[in-house]
């Protein structure tokens, strides 16, 4: 059959061309911006700075520095936090369970809300003297345990990643739910027959079988943690102090200030990691499916 | 056997009901709050109204523009997700069975753009070129623009689940290219289409933002900006704003348990499969 | 089959309630197209932020669009994003007719940066007169009008107390720091947070810093202007030292709450009628809202805030301030709008409908003010010597821009990971690179 036939290339037309004109071509002008002073009062009148934003960076006392190392810890906890458990919850309701459509659908529920409404439902469930959650803790009379959630240094990462993981999983699972529908019942009954248990089924079937999936949601899972912005400003907006600043806080903080040209630099920088974390996780596990 | 299994399946709710109450509480205590008056509303408490005050979202329809807002965000969301799924569907289906060098870099070079920031003020000025700012086919085309990478990337992943044995069937049979991939490979592809579609509807549903840059006029404002209406620094009317919420959230919700369908479909279609 | 029954019975729940809401929002087709006017059909649109109109325009609005046979379209946008929205509006060439800023004497400059490309000039309108002489310099630039400031005159942002606590304890207003203190241990002993501060905003715990300057500035005569000059800096100030850390010890003495830095100001209004309060920085109007929202009996007052030692009322000569944008496509429209905001029938009808706001500091006797008693009380222990300073966010250049990482400084100062005269350090250098940014010559 010839393949030039029926796969024609110009079912790529449409969304190439929207992908480039729309999409890429703002981002490299926006980039561009980056090598400018840029700022508030030079709206119309840029002048090239070269690499001087870059070295502002590195070299300020802002300490942009624990923002970025602050990014790269949230990246890879918030991904641990969220896609071992929702493997774990989409194999469970990939199973014969009754009601298992209402389990997916409200686990799904959280990742719709919009993030300043999580903001707001969050900083009032954390409150320390009348959140939900302090109270909820007292009933049980598990009073030690109560915490400065939003406030306190040693709690306050865990509590954005708590909330992250509150409105992610469910969105993590559905993709693992939908790789696991494409796994063979009968691969799991030819390993039980021979005598596997769960965690070698897991193990030797499942994982690999997935690799699609969770390639998915690690690039997905990563990217997002790069870039994560909304759920760490709508909690503590950076804070307390300067706690939870990460890259895209800064960077949102220069904007207000009028300091764009500097504000896109920090993007850049963002962006270049970001491309090259995801370009090896995607290297390295298409070459997984490859040897499938 | 059948008492391991009866436990088994007994803590396995327990856990998933668990759960559910932690995902479920917080929307409890938005609904509640949404009846309530205002100096109520703002304790954020989980107790019944001393008064249930329905007319908090009539005023939030009124106030919110709601009506106008849900219709805008429907168009934005519907109109470009049904573009930017499809159009990514058809482009993965050809850069996965077609492995060329052009195809490939094509592929790599679509899933860049899932790192790339967005930058409103260079879109304005692209869109400008065209006559787009101020429109809704402008902030259409932007949503489906910035859909593409993560579309392509999902639904090229999942194409190697559908045999190629298909493919050379249908031809045989003396299908086209066209009739090919809508008439044996969308089905084939429906679960994971479907799930792109949900998640990506879901995205352009709740992102304010690009219509916000994008236009000047509020008559193109989505139904997700009239909650900012309701609090500001100094006045705070959560009960309005927890009414809005709720009434934003059902249409995602709607959307979502109508594709769950597909999803679960997807699970027998795989079991067919040998 | 259950699904799509949930999802059945949502959608219809959803559209009645839809066709509900539906009912009163499409009334505003009956305009009286009889006035003559040659602006029928036109649209004239506002960009503001959230909290600067709100609903308080709405009766004024529509009945310009009656008068004019116009609609007016206003795009309120969520605080947070505002500046940005702003900035990118007006580089794109995309602005709305009028547009707002938060006006202070030096908003203009470092906001909109060039008037006279981006803002109609209003030299020579008859409202001029009608803005009080205090709040022109923050609607003028280069000798030309551009900007107009409806706006109130209560104290803003002094310190509120519930004056039946205070009479059951025994305690009197403070005037100095040691007295607060005194005061702040006894409300404690009563098991009732004696300062709540909701530094969760983000925004409001270093008003207790900035709304005090006329302190700054007693303590070093001058002080303002040098800080404009650059021949003075914020860090090694004493005075300022001296404040930030009688801020640190309430902090550490529990007095703002125990978790202040983590709770936010939703649920003020019912810490005070629920008694778990004794005072707070607010503005006057917050009075009335206890008294209009919640059960409260309790009566309440006001107090200039005594950190330092402070004795000088917070004038503050800034506020939402509106302006036309010179690239619209009906200026005329603009200048009638302006004109009819600024009759006595608007002006009433605006502050009428303020809930939150008891006066309109305009110069027209005819409008009906409607001061609370608190405030004239307040007022009138107000010696007219000490209101002269403008507070210091107001009074000195670049300062405002940087509100939001003082406040994240000050945060990090109460949790000892930054050093009180750091905070100040910070301060001056980020003025320092406004300053640079905005080619002032005394930074050169």
């Amino acid at each position: 059959m010839k393949k030039k036939k029926i796969y024609p290339m110009y079912f790529l037309i449409i969304p190439i061309v929207l992908y480039v004109v729309f999409f890429l071509l703002p981002s490299i002008l926006g980039i561009a911006y980056s090598f400018t002073d840029w700022n508030s009062r030079s709206m119309d009148s840029v002048k090239f700075v070269g690499l001087d934003n870059y070295i502002e960076i590195f070299t300020s006392d802002k300490n942009y520095i624990s923002g970025i190392l602050n990014t790269l810890k949230f990246t890879v906890v918030s991904n641990i936090v969220k896609l071992i458990p929702a493997l774990f919850l989409a194999i469970l309701l990939s199973e014969k369970l009754k009601g298992k459509g209402i389990y997916r659908t409200l686990l799904y529920m959280p990742s719709i809300l919009p993030f300043v409404i999580i903001g707001i439902i969050f900083t009032s469930v954390l409150n320390y003297n009348n959140g939900l959650l302090n109270i909820v803790l007292e009933a049980l009379h598990l009073d030690f345990a109560k915490q400065k959630w939003l406030s306190e240094l040693s709690v306050v990462w865990k509590s954005i990643y708590g909330v992250d993981a509150w409105r992610g999983i469910g969105y993590v699972m559905t993709i693992f739910i939908a790789g696991l529908s494409t796994i063979p019942r009968s691969y799991y009954e030819a390993a039980q027959i021979d005598g596997a248990n769960f965690w070698q089924r897991l193990r030797y079937i499942t994982i690999p079988m997935l690799s699609s999936a969770v390639m998915i949601n690690l690039v997905f899972g990563i990217t997002y943690g790069l870039k994560v912005f909304d759920i760490v400003y709508v909690l503590t907006k950076g804070g307390p102090g300067h706690a939870t600043e990460v890259i895209t806080t800064y960077s949102y903080q220069l904007y207000s200030n009028g300091q764009y040209g500097l504000s896109t630099a920090l993007n850049t920088v963002l962006l270049v990691v970001t491309a090259v974390i995801g370009v090896f996780v995607v290297k390295k596990m298409s070459k997984q499916e490859v040897q499938q | 056997m059948k008492v391991k299994t009866k436990a088994l399946s007994a803590v396995k709710h327990l856990i998933m009901i668990l759960l559910c109450l932690v995902v479920v509480v917080p929307f409890y205590m938005v609904f509640i709050n949404s009846f309530k008056s205002r100096p109520e509303a703002a304790r954020m408490s989980l107790s019944l109204p001393t008064e249930w005050v329905f007319s908090n979202y009539t005023e939030v329809i009124k106030k919110g523009k709601l009506v106008r807002g849900f219709l805008n965000s429907l168009t934005y969301a519907g109109v470009s997700t049904f573009i930017g799924v499809m159009g990514s569907a058809m482009a993965s289906f050809v850069m996965s069975r077609r492995r060329t060098r052009i195809n490939n870099f094509l592929y790599y070079f679509v899933l860049c753009g899932l790192f790339f920031p967005v930058n409103y003020v260079t879109l304005v000025k692209v869109l400008s070129v065209f006559q787009l700012t101020n429109t809704k086919a402008g902030i259409i085309i932007t949503f489906t623009s910035a859909m593409i990478p993560f579309c392509v990337f999902t639904i090229r992943n999942f194409i190697s689940s559908v045999p190629v044995e298909m493919d050379e069937a249908a031809v045989i049979d003396g299908a086209g290219p066209l009739s090919l991939f809508f008439k044996v490979i969308m089905p084939m592809l429906k679960p994971t289409v479907v799930t792109c579609f949900i998640l990506q509807f879901m995205s352009v549903w709740s992102d304010f933002l690009t219509p916000l840059y994008l236009s000047s006029k509020s008559s193109l404002a989505p139904m997700t900006m009239a909650v900012y209406q309701f609090f500001g620094k100094n006045q705070q009317y959560w009960n309005y704003v927890f009414a809005d919420i709720i009434l934003t959230c059902i249409p995602v919700i709607i959307v979502y348990l109508l594709g769950q369908k597909y999803i679960i479909g997807g699970l027998t279609a795989g079991a067919v499969k040998e | 089959m259950k699904k799509k029954l949930i999802s059945i019975l949502l959608m219809v729940s959803m559209t009645a309630v839809l066709l509900a809401g539906c009912g009163g929002s499409n009334d505003t087709e009956e305009g009286s197209a009889d006035s003559g006017n040659d602006f029928a059909g036109e649209e004239l649109t506002i960009l503001v932020s959230a909290g600067w109109m709100d609903n308080r325009y709405d009766e004024t609005i529509e009945r310009f669009e009656e008068t004019y046979d116009v609609t007016v379209d206003v795009q309120t946008i969520p605080a947070d994003q505002y500046s940005d929205v702003l900035q990118s509006k007006l580089s794109t060439d995309s602005c709305a007719d009028i547009f707002w800023i938060q006006s202070n004497p030096f908003a203009i400059e470092s906001v909109i940066v060039d008037p006279e490309q981006y803002c109609i000039d209003f030299t020579g309108a008859e409202w001029k007169d009608k803005m009080p002489e205090s709040r022109l310099s923050s609607c003028e630039y280069d000798g030309k009008l551009y900007g107009l400031q409806i706006w109130h005159n209560s104290p803003e942002y002094v310190m509120v107390y519930n004056k039946t606590m205070f009479a059951e304890l025994n305690l009197e207003v403070p005037s100095t720091y040691e007295e607060l203190l005194t005061i702040c241990e006894t409300l404690a002993g009563a098991d009732v947070t004696p300062w709540f501060m909701p530094g969760a905003d983000g925004w409001q715990h270093q008003l207790a810093f900035f709304q005090i300057g006329g302190a700054y500035e007693d303590d070093k005569p001058g002080l303002y202007d040098t800080l404009n000059n650059n021949e003075a800096t914020f860090a090694d100030n004493e005075k300022m030292l001296q404040v930030l850390e009688q801020f640190k010890e309430l902090s550490d003495k529990g007095h703002f709450g125990e978790d202040w830095i983590g709770t936010d100001s939703t649920n003020m209004m019912n810490e005070f009628a629920d008694r778990s309060c004794g005072m707070a920085m607010a503005n006057s109007s917050f009075i009335k809202q206890i008294q209009d929202e919640t059960d409260s009996e309790d009566e309440y007052g006001l107090f200039l805030i005594p950190l330092g030692d402070n004795d000088t009322y917070p004038t503050n000569p800034s506020g939402p301030t509106m302006f036309g944008y010179n690239g619209t496509e009906h200026p005329e429209l603009v200048e009638e709008f302006f004109n009819f905001v600024t009759s006595t029938d608007s002006l009433q009808e605006i502050l009428n409908n303020s809930p939150a706001y008891t006066n309109v500091d305009m110069n027209d006797e005819d409008v009906e003010q409607h001061w609370l008693p608190e405030e004239e009380e307040f007022m009138a222990t107000i010696d007219e010597s000490k209101t002269g300073t403008p507070v210091l966010q107001t009074g000195t250049k670049y300062t405002n821009d940087y509100w939001m990482n003082f406040g994240a400084d000050m945060v990090a100062y109460c949790q000892g990971t930054m050093e009180a005269n750091d905070v100040l350090k910070n301060m001056d250098t980020n003025r320092a690179e406004a300053a640079k940014v905005a080619g002032d010559a005394a930074w050169e």
